[in-house]
């Protein structure tokens, strides 16, 4: 009996013993079975952040590329990846290609993308100063509505008016005029201007005067210049506070003043859009300092006594001060490229779930 | 009589300790076979979500025209440059019928049939569920009743996959299971 039970206890131990190995077995392919799983999922994760960054890259400076293979390490794993320029379906796209590699699960990923389309402004900018209201020039302020380059060198025959207004033009004191007639006609600043370069009772294409900045420029529906502000996009700022602004401007910089309120000796440093509005259209600038290249809009203009270098927008119908937009030394230069060269930048704010700051075209993955 | 007592001792406690050998060794053997079946099962499940997702994930890719051409809850048939070759492949998956797999132990179990092109369908593994949900930009629901029409399709941004597979075999009434449940966002959507 006690032998039986000896034998009995062996084979049992045997047994216990095959399948305990068994069971490691299975348990070590169902490890290895979710471990090959994550792999892979981490490996497509990263190829996919990889591709994310190097679209940024592309988005901050669209003629970056990388040619030759390049290696980065990433959250436990590696990217080798390549950003090159080409055709694909018939379209001139950048290619970014990426292999991935988590502990030896590699993945490739490619897309093909191309910068977001700029924004498309409905209307240009008419004239070095446009306004909706009587406009009035005083002391030495120069306004010059011929082309110049951004950095104020004249082109000639390829400007626009010097002032242009739903009422009338006004001029006193040594205030000078210029700009070239719809005939392509230059005309020198002149203290008594040529009629031809002075646009008096326009109206705008609207139908009616512009109370935003958008209705101005007249821009695709849903785009507003204030959340692209906010978004800090190209170096844009919002501020309700002047005093709160970093320089040089950047971008579009948008400062909305409480009604009632002004910005005085307004340093207007740098470049870009800048927008000096609120709902109740009555915003006040005055008496710049410091030069600026772009476009300026502001709901009540006065006293501009820098240097500007693109154009100049009035919105009131009602100015506080009268109707004088200089009475000072400034320049007021009106300048393609500089308006081209900041309405280029102006792309869509493409943020937030499943966007991308370029235009995905195709995703391999 | 001594003897006899010892005897009849070492029976009974001879019996006693063969009877929890054999159940323990009954116990042992089926729980193996359930980790067998549940190894198995699961190794299935990945196998075929791999597959699932290898093709979701190029929903669209090269396709210029309509994307998916039949949204349903079992069923979804859809384009895409699978292998990256220049040529638009369509891909068709779908659940079988219930009856196909009326021989096997388990009465759930049906083939998951994938179609490419024009070939002929080819089952993809056998599972017991292939639930499929479609959700617009917002992550919004889409009812399937909007999926009938190609505008409704086009709004399909995201698509949830639901797959439930059980053992063919059961262990003690018992049919191992394994779940997978994924939202996948094809990015040529």
């Amino acid at each position: 009996m006690s032998r039986l039970i000896l034998i009995l206890l062996l084979s049992a131990s045997l047994s216990y013993a095959i399948l305990n190995l068994t069971q490691n077995s299975n348990v070590g392919l169902a490890s290895q079975n979710s471990v090959d799983n994550y792999s892979d999922f981490e490996a497509r994760n990263i190829g996919n952040s990889t591709i994310n960054m190097l679209m940024s890259k592309v988005a901050d400076d669209s003629t970056w590329r990388q040619t030759t293979p390049q290696e980065i390490n990433f959250n436990n794993g590696s990217a080798a990846f390549t950003v090159t320029s080409a055709i694909f379906n018939g379209e001139n796209l950048i290619k970014f290609f990426v292999t991935s590699d988590y502990f030896g699960t590699t993945r490739d990923i490619t897309v093909y993308a191309r910068p977001l389309d700029i924004i498309s402004f409905g209307v240009g900018v008419k004239a070095a100063i446009t306004t909706n209201n009587d406009v009035l020039v005083l002391g030495n302020i120069t306004v010059d509505g011929r082309d110049h380059t951004k950095g104020g060198a004249l082109i000639p025959h390829k400007g626009t008016y010097g002032v242009w207004t739903t009422e009338e033009f006004d001029n006193s004191g040594a205030a000078t005029i210029g700009g070239t007639s719809p005939a392509s006609v230059d005309h020198a600043p002149s203290k008594t201007p040529d009629p031809s370069i002075i646009a008096e009772h326009q109206s705008w294409p609207l139908g009616h005067p512009p109370l935003t900045p958008e209705e101005a420029l007249q821009v695709p529906p849903g785009f507003s210049f204030k959340a692209y502000a906010q978004s800090g996009l190209n170096g844009s700022q919002y501020v309700t506070d002047p005093l709160a602004l970093h320089y040089p401007l950047k971008g579009i910089t948008y400062i909305e003043i409480p009604p009632g309120g002004f910005w005085n000796y307004a340093n207007i440093q740098g470049e870009g859009i800048l927008i000096i509005h609120n709902d109740s259209v009555n915003a006040i600038i005055k008496n710049t300092v410091n030069n600026f290249t772009g476009l300026l809009i502001g709901d009540d203009v006065i006293h501009l006594h820098s240097n500007i270098i693109g154009g100049v927008i009035s919105l009131t119908k009602y100015p506080s001060e009268g109707n004088t937009i200089g009475n000072s030394s400034g320049e007021i230069l009106y300048s393609k490229e500089a308006l081209l060269n900041v309405f280029e930048k102006v792309r869509p704010r493409n943020f937030g779930f499943a966007k991308n700051r370029l235009n995905v075209r195709y995703w391999y993955e | 009589m001594a003897d006899w007592i010892d005897l009849m001792g070492s029976f009974i406690i001879g019996s006693m300790v063969m009877l929890m050998l054999t159940t323990f060794n009954s116990t042992v053997s089926s729980t193996a076979s359930e980790n067998l079946i549940d190894g198995v099962t699961q190794r299935q499940i990945v196998s075929s979500s791999t597959a699932i997702e290898d093709d979701f994930y190029k929903m669209g890719f090269r396709a210029t025209g309509e994307k998916i051409s039949v949204a349903d809850s079992c069923e979804i048939k859809f384009c895409g440059d699978l292998g990256n070759d220049g040529s638009l492949d369509t891909v068709r998956y779908y659940l079988g019928d219930i009856d196909e797999l009326s021989g096997t132990p388990n009465p759930n179990d049906r083939y998951l049939y994938r179609t490419l092109n024009s070939n002929e369908p080819q089952s993809l593994h056998i599972i017991t569920d292939f639930n499929l949900s479609y959700f617009d930009s917002l992550s919004q629901p889409i009812s399937f009743s909007d999926l009938t029409n190609a505008a409704g399709r086009a709004r399909v941004k995201t698509v949830r996959v639901l797959m439930i597979q059980e053992s063919q075999e059961s262990v003690e009434d018992n049919y191992a299971l394994a779940e997978f449940e994924k939202t996948i966002r094809p990015k040529n959507l």
